[in-house]
């Protein structure tokens, strides 16, 4: 029959129609999304960055020749006392405080030449703020900061829904902000700072005040954040635990950058090259002297056991350690190159900065 | 619907959100404002002596009051309302934030601006029938005409925001120069410019507060009254050259705060 073969004919062109629209669909999506992942390869580009306050005898250096790169998957720490310059730089990249002489680029933007455009490339969380609105709900923080920065549309609701069930706040869209928890609140801060979905984010302090729990739901977003959707994250802070998200570290003191480097490589720069052995109770006197006098062994004794400490670059050969441990009967726990903490590389390379500082003038 | 013009119904949203979410500051402001006009417009007949004054001239002196007062009530709040959003939004720390927006900050708070007034608005009509019910006045609205003359005041006083909102970005509290300027104005535009000695009298007429209640009190008088044109054309010029200069101000202090990083500080 003539009308069904027409009929069929309408049904497998729909179908194709339809297969070809959602593998279009597929396929602008994946574009989409590797296009907002990876658009520009340098997200933040700093040179020479300096910003003095006062005058005369009242100048102040804030920050110093800073300059440093943040790509897109990365995630920056920057770590220093207090007053060493890291939020004075964060504002400075907000466009909130006008440096003395250097260039940033956000993206593509001079923020000198086009500080509105680069800004939208931008979403923050600064220290000591509160970010958002107390006195109105979840849902209208998040409605007020995206026409604010013109990304209000029709469909916003879903950008909403997604957002708040990443974070957890799903049960809290209608709560005022300033019933909640400060962890909570921190979160709705956070949520804010995306609600555009920017490309970078600028976390000056992201986990300061919140207990443990809250924390820790933080850093996971903000490690997903950068590993999974490509955004490039500079934060502030002092606390190692959160450094230790970072990919690279730049370390503040006195308004100068001290050290930038990938964390591995700091903590390999670092390697303090020690073997530390743990010994059951008490080394013996006669095996004590030898150990101090053939290795230069560091020994300290806790009243549970006995830690050797032997630098590396006396060692030849560890078994024969192993063999005069033995001979003194002493139980060995544990044997290993000691690897050294991130609070350690920073306090090192604080006192390093300061010990150059002090000798050159 | 264009962004701008999105951000603004944002604005204006969330300013009636706060007020609704807040009835009892409302209904307190409200009640406030009624008590003070109606001890102000009594207490000042008492001592004039009411005896005196033909009920024909206490319907026009109430008219005429009503008329000072609104607009007084008008600027305070459009003078008020840009400096008082700075401090506010520098202590709650979310000042920042609204510097990272898409348009100018100027613009931003020019937008919070128009929603605060659309409020004030709302607020302002029960007040008005509050006022002529208990004063026996004859208002005649004519809002053709009260409306743009309204809009035009209130254009040159946001340009008088705009300047103390200048000196709230660089010197934080400005609560005592606030207050000075709000006396300044009550004495200088709410009395007919007329009766005002000779410097006083020119200044007041600068003011874009004082030509904007000349106009408003003409129209409300009724058709008996003559509008003159060069009163609007003068409102204009006022309303436009305040701006300006407001405008001008206030971007020169917000580069001096961004030189001196003063943004966000409180």
């Amino acid at each position: 029959m003539p009308g069904i073969s027409w009929l069929k004919l309408i049904v497998i062109t729909l179908s194709i129609l339809a297969r070809e629209w959602t593998s279009y669909r597929q396929v602008r999506h994946w574009l989409m999304r590797e296009t907002l992942r990876y658009p520009m390869s340098t997200a933040i580009s700093v040179r020479n960055l300096r910003k003095e306050f006062g005058t005369g005898s009242a100048r102040t250096v804030a920050v110093d020749e800073v300059t440093f790169a943040l790509h897109h998957g990365e995630i920056l720490g920057f770590l220093g006392p207090n007053g060493a310059g890291k939020t004075t730089t964060i504002k400075m990249l907000c466009g909130l405080i006008k440096p003395t002489r250097g260039s940033i680029r956000i993206g593509e933007e001079d923020v000198a030449v086009r500080p509105r455009q680069a800004m939208l490339h931008l979403g923050t969380v600064l220290e000591g703020s509160r970010n958002t609105y107390w006195r109105l709900t979840v849902t209208e923080n998040l409605e007020y900061f995206a026409s604010c920065r013109g990304a209000y549309t029709r469909d916003f609701s879903r950008t909403i829904d997604r957002l708040l069930t990443t974070l957890g706040l799903t049960s809290k869209r209608h709560a005022l902000v300033q019933t909640l928890s400060r962890g909570m609140q921190q979160k709705v801060a956070l949520a804010c700072a995306l609600c555009t979905n920017p490309q970078i984010l600028l976390l000056d302090e992201p986990t300061l005040g919140l207990d443990l729990h809250s924390s820790i739901a933080i850093q996971k977003e903000i490690r997903r954040l950068a590993h999974e959707e490509g955004k490039a994250i500079l934060l502030t802070t002092h606390q190692m635990e959160i450094a230790s998200l970072s990919t690279h570290i730049a370390v503040m003191d006195r308004g100068r950058i001290v050290a930038l480097d990938a964390v591995k490589s700091l903590l390999g720069s670092f390697s303090v090259d020690v073997y530390q052995i743990r010994l059951q109770g008490t080394v013996p006197l006669g095996c004590r002297i030898r150990l101090e006098r053939q290795w230069d062994a560091k020994i300290f004794e806790d009243g549970l056991g006995t830690t050797l400490h032997i630098p590396c670059g006396r060692v030849q050969n560890l078994s024969s350690i192993v063999e005069v441990l033995e001979h003194c009967s002493a139980t060995i726990v544990s044997l290993h190159r000691v690897e050294p903490s991130l609070d350690q590389v920073y306090l090192g390379l604080l006192e390093g900065s300061r010990e150059t500082l002090s000798a050159s003038t | 619907m264009k962004p701008l013009a999105q951000a603004l119904r944002m604005e204006i949203k969330l300013g009636f959100v706060k007020m609704a979410r807040y009835p009892l500051q409302t209904l307190t402001s409200l009640l406030v404002l009624y008590v003070l006009f109606i001890g102000m417009f009594y207490g000042s007949r008492f001592l004039a002596g009411v005896g005196t004054v033909r009920s024909a001239d206490l319907s026009r002196s109430a008219t005429e009051a009503i008329a000072g007062y609104l607009l007084w009530f008008l600027s305070l709040f459009a003078i008020d309302s840009m400096s008082q959003n700075i401090a506010e939004e520098a202590q709650t720390g979310t000042l920042e934030q609204l510097y990272l927006s898409r348009w100018d900050f100027s613009l931003v708070l020019f937008m919070r601006f128009v929603a605060a007034f659309l409020a004030s608005l709302a607020m302002l009509v029960p007040l008005l029938f509050l006022l002529v019910l208990s004063t026996g006045a004859s208002v005649a609205l004519q809002l053709g005409k009260t409306l743009p003359v309204i809009a035009l005041t209130t254009i040159g006083l946001c340009g008088m925001g705009y300047m103390l909102g200048a000196l709230t970005l660089i010197f934080k509290r400005i609560g005592n120069a606030m207050t000075l300027v709000q006396f300044v104005l009550l004495f200088l535009c709410l009395p007919p410019v007329e009766q005002l000695p000779g410097p006083l009298r020119y200044f007041a007429l600068t003011l874009p507060l004082t030509q904007g209640i000349r106009l408003l009190r003409s129209i409300m008088l009724g058709p008996a009254s003559r509008v003159r044109l060069s009163d609007v054309y003068f409102l204009v010029l006022t309303a436009l050259v305040y701006l300006v200069i407001g405008l001008l101000v206030f971007r020169w202090a917000q580069a001096t705060a961004r030189d001196r990083g003063l943004l966000g500080h409180y």
